[in-house]
């Protein structure tokens, strides 16, 4: 019975031992996964069309169109608190078909958090400003009607399995619109969460940019796997 | 799989770990002897001089051309050893950049070049690592001002020397201006003992650094620079594919993207393309290898969505190389017209950019042969700062500890 045991023991120990060595190899062997440290900013709407007036605008998006306003930064504006050290910004801008200038300014920002404690802390942080600062409800974003605009414009084959997001709607004086989150988007079990904002600058009449917002949301693509897009907590 | 191609990647198992543990349990090299020490004003020369040559090589530095470099930092190592010599790049007496030079020899001449700022500390990390560090000494001991630390690309730090009474350095804080994260002694002794990497291991890297450091230490250097031939290449209209399911999927299928726009339609494009081969490379999903395939499946990958596609004619050839040159036969693959996957272990950074690719697929879509050899790839990274998205980056050749390739010839 003893040996009996101590052979059980030994095949144990032996599995134990290849199942280190076959891991530490795989680990030293395998490629990948070849994510950067951070991911921020992969979900920005990305100008790759032509300029008006030194502003790049999106390529084929219609009659009006719509670019980038100066650099993507990396300085945050002030209207939100500091979560986050890995924050950037960009202000969009949109044009009619004669290629003037509408007034509405816009704004995307990206919070990126590589630690599930610091992003839970940031999450709340942001949210209890928001509730103070302005109003918070937790909506349903329509994307069909961008889905549908922007059908005979794209060259991919991405097929969508929803049609609306979970997002929390903010209006204030100083800026209305659209936070979403993605939690761990690109690989499970890495510890990637962004924060994303769409909004409009010195307006609280969102509904007007609805639309809008919903088209920068799209166009700069975001993760379909469920369970990855959530609102606020 | 058969006993030929099991018996193959055990084999290169075992060949990949001997490669690999001498790079990670290599002793540090011993940097401080003269001869391997760089001055302030060698290493301004060879800023100059690759100031130059980058602005005639590089996407998005041709303002650099005729631009001048001033010393603007020295950096050390953990043995307070210069490590780098920071000079900003200032054209008409505007700030345009900066290029880090290596202080020692055995590392290559330019460590880091871009058009943005060096990292330093916020007022936030600032206070809080003062904080931190009056928090962990006693009333004996005194901080004293910071030694900026470089200890390779994105690991920059200030070390606080710490002083009992008598003036003498008794320990060292380190803060992380990257990460806003910070160090006592013993963790960073931990945290480099992972992520240090040794140049010695790689005989061929050696020869090469070598190379350019008695290349451009000629004084006829400069002038070589500005009429010097250079050789390139670039495959256009090779898609740009951002990082899904894994590295080595996304490049391979940056690859046949190209081929599905040259003659070979049925190929799909896009993520639809990405999770076909990665079903057929074996890509993992599963924790703790998720995103990471095993290069020696990349080839029977492609071959595999290539007969799906009844283009059952197409072969894909791996290469496995350690420690050899082999910038001449990539740049043939290039001049035939092909695009291909280069895996990497150990991968540095891109010219001008601070993260390092260790493990990691990339597409090559060209080269530059100049002072220093480059492979222009797409890294499956591209995002804002860096758009537009099809923006490609230069990588120099040898810049990995260990690679092995992938052609692909339809």
């Amino acid at each position: 019975m003893k040996q009996e045991w101590k052979r059980i023991m030994m095949v144990i120990g032996t599995v134990a031992i290849l199942v280190v060595v076959i891991g530490w190899f795989c680990g030293f062997v395998m490629i990948g996964p070849g994510l950067p440290p951070s991911v921020n900013g992969w979900y920005f709407p990305q100008p790759d069309g032509r300029y008006i007036d030194g502003t790049r605008v999106f390529a084929n998006t219609g009659a009006e169109h719509y670019g980038m306003n100066g650099p993507v930064s990396r300085i945050c504006p002030d209207m939100f608190p500091v979560i986050s050290s890995d924050c950037i910004q960009a202000q969009y801008e949109r044009f009619y078909a004669n290629d003037s200038r509408m007034d509405s300014h816009y704004i995307v920002i990206s919070w990126y958090f590589n630690n599930t404690a610091k992003f839970a802390d940031a999450e709340q942080e942001l949210n209890d400003f928001l509730k103070r600062s302005g109003t918070v409800s937790d909506i349903r974003l329509d994307l069909n009607p961008e889905f549908q605009r922007v059908s005979a414009f794209r060259a991919d084959d991405i097929q969508y399995s929803f049609t609306s997001v979970p997002v929390s709607q903010y209006t204030s004086n100083a800026t209305s619109g659209y936070f979403i989150v993605y939690n761990r988007p690109l690989i499970r079990d890495r510890q990637d969460y962004i924060i994303m904002y769409y909004g409009v600058l010195n307006d609280s009449d969102i509904r007007t940019h609805e639309a809008f917002l919903t088209t920068l949301l799209v166009q700069g693509g975001f993760p379909t796997d469920p369970g990855v897009i959530s609102p606020f907590a | 799989m058969n006993i030929h191609k099991t018996v193959v990647v055990l084999l290169a198992l075992l060949l990949a770990g001997m490669a690999i543990v001498p790079m990670v349990n290599a002793t540090e090299p011993q940097l401080n002897t003269p001869s391997k020490m760089v001055s302030i004003d060698e290493a301004g020369n060879e800023a100059l001089i690759n100031v130059q040559d980058i602005a005639n090589t590089a996407q998005g530095f041709s303002e650099w051309r005729d631009s001048e470099v001033v010393l603007s930092k020295t950096y050390f190592d953990l043995s307070e050893n210069p490590a780098a010599y920071a000079f900003n790049v200032t054209k008409n007496g505007e700030y345009n950049g900066y290029i880090l030079v290596s202080a020692q020899r055995d590392n290559y001449p330019v460590l880091e070049c871009s058009r943005g700022y060096l990292p330093t500390l916020s007022t936030e990390t600032s206070i809080r690592s003062k904080i931190k560090i009056s928090e962990s000494q006693t009333e004996d001991l005194v901080i004293k001002d910071p030694v900026p630390v470089y200890l390779g690309a994105t690991f920059y730090f200030n070390a606080y020397p710490i002083t009992d009474t008598t003036g003498k350095v008794v320990d060292h804080a380190y803060v992380d201006l990257i990460n806003n994260r910070i160090f006592t002694s013993s963790d960073m002794k931990m945290e480099m003992a992972v992520n240090k990497s040794s140049l010695q291991a790689n005989a061929a890297k050696q020869a090469d650094i070598e190379r350019l450091w008695s290349l451009e230490s000629s004084p006829s250097a400069m002038t070589s620079v500005s009429s010097m031939t250079r050789s390139s290449n670039y495959i256009y209209d090779v898609p740009y594919y951002q990082w899904y399911r894994g590295c080595s999927p996304t490049a391979a299928a940056m690859v046949l993207g190209y081929w599905q726009s040259h003659g070979y339609p049925s190929y799909p494009t896009g993520t639809t393309l990405i999770d076909e081969l990665a079903n057929a490379m074996g890509t993992s999903s599963t924790w703790p290898f998720t995103g990471a395939t095993f290069p020696l499946f990349i080839d029977d990958g492609i071959e595999t969505v290539a007969t799906n596609h009844g283009y059952s004619s197409l072969n894909s050839i791996e290469n496995i190389w350690f420690n050899t040159d082999h910038f001449t036969d990539m740049t043939a693959e290039i001049d035939a017209g092909r695009p291909f996957i280069l895996s990497m272990y150990g991968g540095g950074a891109a010219l001008g950019k601070p993260d390092t690719y260790d493990e990691h697929s990339v597409t090559v879509v060209g080269y530059v042969g100049s002072l220093q050899n480059y492979l222009t790839i797409h890294d499956t990274w591209n995002s804002p700062p860096n758009y537009p998205l099809n923006e490609y980056r230069l990588l120099a050749n040898m810049n990995w500890g260990g690679s092995m390739s992938d052609w692909v010839r339809p």
